[in-house]
């Protein structure tokens, strides 16, 4: 609900000065849609940055025809599903990039054991658990940009939690 | 709604789990430059094509402007020629016919031509300048009353 107000208010803001509009989506999004792009597509960062340009390009070259866009955030991750799926499909079979072996911080072991769980999971899997739980997308979004039904969504994600878990040895 | 019911502790870790990698400085550049609020409205290619074509429009309205001012300039309507006169009483058009053209001219400047310079050495024997002159019937009538 906070996210929905939040989208609403940047869709307000885009519309009434475009450039004060992206400044503040692309603040918002722009990290979360290059995670997007390496983790569920497993491009390299330098294609995920490519990819998130050419979805972000639109809003910043024709605000007036991006304005009339109703939900945001699931039309950034369309528009960015596109972009990454012409580049994966070109390098499918491609190893998990480097940098993420590379990061540092107190969480980097775990963050690199859940990136390398990713990896393992069907890619269908990997991206609906991805939209769910970093980007924030509903069932009903997910299925829309995959263009399956709503069951298959959640049997996608189920599995995937499930996977994950085994992965991960998690007990809580 | 559906996630905060069923909410699955695991769910909740791997939110935890956020990701180090950042969009780079120069993506933002990238999007900067090629922004519509960065680059000047006429050097759109939309711009630039209806640019060119009013300009096309408006040479080709000036040049069909000036042919057919050319064209109306050398014709004279039949109508104009023999139009009817516009007083009751009968009156001849007065033609002031330009002078005779010089066919030759000599070192000082002689506006006469060289039948004229004959006959104004020869006067008055032969005054014939009226041959010069403006042809006008009624004056010439009144000149020459005496004559006729």
């Amino acid at each position: 609900m906070k996210t929905e107000n939040t989208n609403e208010n940047l869709m307000t803001e885009y519309a009434r000065d475009p450039q004060r509009g992206f400044e503040q989506i692309y603040r918002t999004y722009a990290d979360r849609l290059v995670q997007y792009a390496i983790h569920s597509f497993r491009l390299s960062c330098e294609e995920a940055e490519d990819a998130v340009h050419e979805a972000l390009l639109p809003w910043v070259q024709s605000p007036q025809k991006m304005s009339a866009v109703k939900n945001m955030r699931a039309y950034l991750y369309a528009s960015l599903r596109n972009a990454c799926i012409k580049r994966a499909g070109a390098r499918r079979d491609s190893t998990m990039p480097e940098e993420m072996a590379a990061t540092e911080g107190p969480d980097v072991h775990l963050q690199a054991d859940v990136a390398s769980a990713l990896v393992k999971l069907p890619e269908e899997q990997r991206e609906t658990v991805y939209l769910k739980i970093w980007g924030d997308l509903t069932f009903a979004e997910i299925a829309e940009l995959q263009n399956v039904n709503l069951q298959t969504v959640a049997s996608r994600y189920r599995y995937a939690l499930a996977r994950l878990k085994e992965i991960l040895q998690w007990n809580p | 709604m559906e996630s905060m019911n069923n909410k699955d502790p695991f769910e909740t870790f791997l939110k935890k789990q956020s990701f180090n990698e950042k969009a780079s400085e120069s993506l933002r550049m990238k999007l900067e430059s090629s922004a519509s609020w960065n680059s000047p409205w006429w050097k759109s290619p939309t711009v630039i094509a209806l640019l060119t074509a009013g300009l096309i429009v408006v040479i080709s309205f000036l040049l069909l402007l000036a042919a057919r001012s050319a064209v109306r300039s050398s014709v004279v309507p039949l109508a104009e020629q023999f139009a009817p006169a516009a007083s009751p009483t009968l009156q001849l058009p007065v033609v002031v016919e330009p002078p005779p053209p010089v066919i030759a001219q000599n070192g000082k400047k002689n506006m006469l031509s060289p039948f004229s310079r004959q006959l104004a050495d020869s006067e008055p024997e032969f005054n014939l300048s009226f041959i010069d002159r403006p042809v006008n019937l009624i004056n010439a009538r009144r000149e020459y009353a005496d004559l006729i």
